[in-house]
């Protein structure tokens, strides 16, 4: 097992260096710089190559990428352009923010999304159909709306919480919650709405395997083969689903950060992204490449757990 | 010596306002360089009847009361790196509504700066001289008494800020050069020689936040601000928020009466409307600067902010078709600018179509029409035989594009075809720099500098050269006189009728929608009913409280 880890922590290493170096190329391809932005609109071309000089964005491209990797190496992620200060000190604090946010989600969505789709399986008939109406209602409505739609119902109409904000959870649990109950719920719906969907056909596919019948004729009670036989073998397509849902969950961190003021790294990345902060916005895709490869090598342990001939 | 003629009626002034009400701290830095964000000032919300008193629902005649906590939006992180004090970024605007002031501000009346800092403030007879006399017993928030050497070190920092290793927006000030010497007389009283008279130097000082040499490592670090205003800040979260805590030895206090809150937290929106949505929640109990379609939601609850300057379609003159003046004129009539002030700003600020601010000296209250007239445009444009041979570009950023779109079907109507052309705002900054529009373009215009011959001659959409072009024999004359004369003297009034008069008859120019700034507050919230000139449409937080 560890050097299955190993191999695969191996192999995120170019997919971090991959999807770093893009991002340095695209935001250079793109019009405009933050020279500009900061020069203001009356500033003289000598004022914003001076400012360009100053911030070394006048250096090319190449160098001032592997000056950036050199001081990731280092754990320096730079300075951020737009407000002075150390990307590391900026990512950090809006780690935990969406660190609750994903947490929250996630257990939130894959427990209705698992319970869900193994009872429309379980059940069939009229429950599964309207089960299955409300999934396909829930994955085709698109976060935002929902959002929008929550905060009008719960913080606008019902008073009941909070539009905007965060509370850590840890410092506070009822206030965390309060805050985290609206974004958190946005995002569950689409990822327990997917995983409904996923679990319900794997599990109907596993229910019609001969040695369910088997265990049937053996006269096993229901609810021990649904449980103990069937959810098992199951489960595994539905992890690999989870894990991308989960990444998912970080793209739409960067919506739903925005529409319920969530001071986390979605937030932080619409900013950055808006003020052509370079080193920040790099700071914030190191960010989401290790959750993704961290959440996909979670996945891949939890399958691999679940199904030994995977390990292979 | 001679009193400033803005001073000496200062006096008056201040005795009508002696136990008026609280006042307010800090300075925006509008004329004294660019902003960082024009789009964010100058932008699409729309403008009216701008005389510094908040436009603002009945409050309560309540005695204030001390205590409670404020929660307000803040657009933006901080950016204390880019030249903060001296240049005020959007984001950084709140800083000098309660923590920095400067030697001395304007309210309502732009001809009679108040002595904020100092109690002398005055000009020698031929203006080359100044004498300053600081407030005896003023403290910073840290307890260090204020002094002359902490003037210079903001003259010298808004000056050269290279040397203090700060990188700014926009261009370092030029009004800081004017001054050719300076001397500390005693431990109150300074002097200033200039290079030459100068009639443009109150408003500098008006926008100079006077800092301490050294607090300034803490501020780049974003651990610590101090200033002298009503408010101290306690804690700044990048990314989350900051609050602010009273400062109970503000040297207006028993002038004024505030600071009455017991604390202010202010939380960091990137997006307005969220703004919005949290304050229909209850989330927030004011929401400063919403654009008007969101502040439509609260029209009982909103006050507005003293226009600054406006929108406007800019017209490139060295196009031949656009060369001769009736086309330009043409275009002038053709815009629906009751269309756009109803559709666009919601009807919060009339129709107008100029852009100096109701508190201007050179303000025209005949240009505050309309000037809507299609047929008389198509008239303009026959008798100038236009003709085109493709679409006119309208190059725009998103925030003015409900406004181009009128634009856009105004034109079509008179015969002019348009091609309305989103652009990303750094792109469009760096070409409107560069002077590489060649047709129209869409920018915002800031002219609330209190003296006009400072908004004119720094501003990058009328100085020569400018974006359109325009350089005109009058416009020449009128901007090589209006820096040498007293800005409310009857040679100046020649001056800004001559200019206004361009703004109609050779126009590059053509006013849209009139910016100012719509806020929006609570039941809870009460005193808020003035907004300062100077800082940049501060309301007056030292005013400000809370209901029980």
């Amino acid at each position: 097992m560890a050097v299955f880890i190993a191999r695969r922590l191996l192999a995120s290493i170019p997919l971090l260096v991959l999807a770093t170096l893009l991002v340095f190329v695209t935001l250079e391809l793109v019009p405009g710089d933050p020279a500009e932005l900061l020069a203001g609109e009356d500033a003289t071309p000598q004022r914003v190559a001076e400012i360009r000089h100053e911030l070394g964005l006048d250096r090319p491209l190449l160098v001032r990428y592997g000056d950036w990797l050199a001081g990731l190496l280092r754990g320096d992620l730079g300075t951020s352009l737009s407000r002075g200060m150390p990307v590391r000190d900026l990512v950090r604090g809006a780690l935990g923010p969406t660190v609750e946010l994903a947490v929250a989600a996630s257990a939130v969505g894959m427990a209705a999304g698992i319970g869900l789709g193994t009872l429309q399986a379980a059940a069939g008939g009229r429950l599964d159909g309207w089960i299955s109406a409300a999934v396909s209602l829930a994955i085709s409505v698109p976060g935002f709306v929902v959002a929008t739609v929550l905060l009008w119902v719960f913080a606008i109409q019902l008073d009941w919480l909070p539009a905007s904000g965060r509370v850590p959870v840890l410092s506070d649990p009822l206030g965390g919650l309060r805050t985290l109950a609206l974004p958190a719920g946005t995002l569950a719906l689409s990822m327990g709405a997917v995983l409904a969907r996923f679990t319900r056909g794997s599990v109907t596919a596993v229910l019609q395997q001969e040695y369910i019948r088997a265990a049937r004729a053996r006269g096993l009670p229901e609810r021990r083969i649904l449980v103990r036989h069937s959810l098992r073998p199951a489960l595994v397509p539905v992890l690999t689903v989870a894990a991308l849902q989960v990444g998912n969950l970080l793209t739409g961190a960067l919506v739903i950060e925005q529409v319920f003021t969530r001071p986390g790294i979605g937030y932080l990345a619409v900013t950055a992204v808006r003020q052509r902060d370079i080193p920040l916005v790099q700071g914030v895709v190191v960010v989401f490449a290790v959750a993704y490869v961290l959440v996909n090598l979670a996945a891949d342990l939890a399958a691999a757990l679940a199904d030994p001939r995977l390990r292979q | 010596m001679e009193r400033d003629t803005f001073t000496s009626r200062m006096l008056t002034r201040r005795r009508l306002l002696a136990g008026a009400g609280a006042a307010m701290a800090g300075a925006a830095a509008f004329g004294a360089v660019g902003c960082g964000d024009d789009d964010d000032d100058t932008g699409s919300t729309p403008a009216t009847a701008g005389t510094g008193g908040a436009t603002a629902p009945a409050t309560t005649t309540q005695a204030p009361r001390k205590g409670g906590t404020l929660r307000m939006n803040q657009t933006g992180d901080l950016q204390l790196n880019a030249g903060y004090p001296f240049v005020v970024a959007p984001p950084n605007r709140i800083l000098p509504w309660l923590v920095h002031e400067p030697l001395i501000r304007y309210r309502k009346d732009v001809r009679n700066p108040e002595l904020l800092l100092v109690d002398q403030f005055e000009y020698s007879a031929d203006r080359t001289k100044l004498t300053v006399r600081l407030k005896p017993g003023v403290t910073f928030h840290d307890g260090a008494p204020l002094t002359p050497e902490d003037v210079f070190f903001s003259i010298d920092f808004s000056l050269n800020p290279k040397a203090y290793g700060v990188t700014i927006s926009g261009t370092p000030s030029q009004l800081a050069k004017a001054i050719a010497g300076r001397k500390k007389v005693d431990d109150r009283t300074m002097e200033f020689t200039f290079d030459r008279p100068r009639w443009d130097m109150t408003g500098y000082f008006a926008t100079l936040n006077i800092h301490r040499e050294a607090s300034l490592p803490k501020m780049l670090a974003g651990e610590a601000l101090n200033g002298t205003g009503p408010y101290m800040l306690e804690k700044y979260t990048p990314g989350v928020g900051i609050t602010f805590v009273p400062n109970r030895n503000w040297h207006l206090s028993a002038q004024e009466g505030g600071p009455y809150l017991d604390r202010i937290e202010a939380r960091i929106f990137t997006d307005e409307s969220a703004a919005a949505t949290a304050f229909e929640a209850k989330d927030l109990d004011v929401a400063f600067r919403l654009p008007g379609a969101d502040a439509r939601r609260f029209r009982d609850r909103v006050r507005k902010a003293p226009r600054i300057g406006g929108l406007f379609l800019g017209m490139v003159v060295k196009n031949p078709m656009l060369a001769d003046p009736r086309v330009r004129q043409a275009v002038f009539w053709a815009i629906d600018r009751d269309r756009i002030a109803k559709e666009v700003g919601e009807g919060f600020y009339p129709a107008t179509a100029q852009i100096w601010p109701e508190y201007s000296p050179a303000y025209d209250p005949e240009l505050d029409k309309p000037y809507y007239d299609p047929a008389k445009a198509k008239s303009l444009l026959q008798q100038a035989g236009f003709s085109q041979d493709r679409p006119l570009e309208i190059p725009y950023t998103q925030r003015s594009e409900a406004s181009v779109l009128v634009v856009k079907e105004n034109l079509e109507a008179i015969g002019i075809k348009t091609a309305p052309k989103l652009t990303e705002t750094a792109v469009f900054i760096n070409t409107l720099r560069q002077r590489q529009y060649g047709d129209f373009y869409v920018a915002g215009m800031n002219f609330a500098d209190p003296v006009p011959s400072s908004a004119l001659l720094n501003n990058f959409n009328v100085a020569i050269p400018n974006q359109a072009y325009q350089e005109s024999p009058e416009l020449k004359d009128i901007l090589a006189k209006i820096g040498t004369v007293d800005p409310l003297g009857e040679e100046a009034k020649e001056l800004y009728r001559r200019f206004n008069r361009l703004w109609v008859e050779d126009p590059w120019i053509a006013v849209l929608e009139p910016s100012g700034a719509l806020d929006v507050a609570s039941d809870r919230v009460q005193g808020f009913d003035e907004y300062f000139i100077v800082p940049l449409q501060a309301p007056n937080f030292g005013r400000i409280w809370l209901k029980a």
